[in-house]
């Protein structure tokens, strides 16, 4: 979730160290400018980031594919939640009781609706987004479904009235 | 947000396949749905002009050391600085989500931190010098258990 460049050079600083331990393939200057110009327009031809980067078309195409091979980077299509219907969204926190924040986490991840779940730390114990078309589709969500899976003890929603920003750049791929 | 536009089943099929990979080109999709080129170019230039989809590269978390989810939970000096402290906080390029909220803040906001120490950084030095910010509590989301990238929020 940070830009390319703060991002960049937060990994580039880290990078041989890092790679150590998980075993993923080091990016070097290169690598990290492509990205940049990815995360600007992800349908930008191969051809023109070359020209920008001063390198040749075969170079860009290699170190791609070489970055969405080891699972780095993917270049992805991502949906306006409004422009898709979903004018709802929810950021609800989860308690847990008599089953492990973990179980329940997966089994609340398997509905569509739930676009992100996280064990968290705090004050509760996963902190969950659910997405909604209308008000009644949400209170059945949260009331009628999420309420009822085992180990849920109490949810602390919250609606979001106006999204001022939601930019995913950094994911578990 | 962006306005509504009537999306039909072609729509959603090519914002399906590039939600898996947005660097395939105009004329292979168009092959795979047994269409012209033109047609699926068309297409996806009103689906990218309209808003309803943009095209990007997401990084792999796992890049991060250990990557935490901070989850900022606002409240603002007074009801009218919500709007104000909403803005500033998405002006900031190491914040990825902002929305006023109804329930539990009055402004939520998420970035993601390598460790304890940054996060602390970051509250003490950025987030608590911005006006109108009263108080920050925060909850921090350590195991992704899922976190879809396809969604997003176009905004100006």
């Amino acid at each position: 979730m940070r830009t390319a460049t703060k991002a960049g050079k937060r990994t580039r600083g880290k990078a041989a160290n890092a790679n150590q331990g998980d075993g993923l393939p080091a990016l070097d200057d290169v690598d990290e400018q492509i990205i940049a110009a990815l995360r600007k327009n992800g349908r930008i031809a191969n051809r023109d980031i070359a020209r920008e980067m001063g390198l040749n078309e075969a170079t860009v195409r290699t170190r791609l594919r070489r970055l969405e091979d080891a699972s780095m980077v993917r270049v992805v299509a991502m949906r306006d939640l409004s422009a898709m219907g979903f004018g709802y969204l929810a950021p609800v926190g989860v308690q847990v009781k008599g089953r492990s924040a973990g179980d329940v986490g997966a089994e609340i991840a398997e509905l569509e609706r739930v676009i992100t779940v996280n064990v968290a730390i705090g004050t509760h114990d996963l902190e969950i987004q659910v997405v909604a078309e209308t008000l009644e589709e949400m209170q059945h969500l949260l009331t009628g479904v999420i309420a009822k899976i085992d180990g849920v003890e109490r949810l602390f929603p919250s609606l979001a009235l106006k999204v001022f920003k939601y930019n995913p750049e950094w994911a578990p791929l | 947000m962006s306005a509504r536009i009537s999306l039909d089943e072609l729509d959603h099929k090519i914002i399906e396949r590039l939600g898996h990979d947005a660097r395939v080109s105009n004329r292979e999709i168009g092959r795979e749905f047994d269409l012209t080129e033109g047609t699926i170019r068309s297409r996806l230039k009103r689906l990218l002009d309209n808003r309803v989809i943009r095209v990007a590269a997401v990084t792999n978390a796992n890049r991060l050391r250990n990557p935490i989810l901070a989850y900022l939970w606002v409240e603002a000096d007074s009801a009218a600085d919500i709007e104000k402290v909403a803005e500033s906080l998405a002006s900031l390029p190491e914040i990825g989500f902002v929305a006023t909220t109804l329930g539990r803040a009055d402004v939520l906001a998420m970035t993601l931190v390598e460790n304890g120490n940054e996060l602390t950084d970051f509250l003490h030095q950025t987030i608590d010098k911005i006006p109108g910010v009263r108080r920050v509590r925060y909850s921090l989301g350590q195991n992704f258990i899922k976190h879809d990238y396809r969604w997003c929020a176009l905004v100006d």
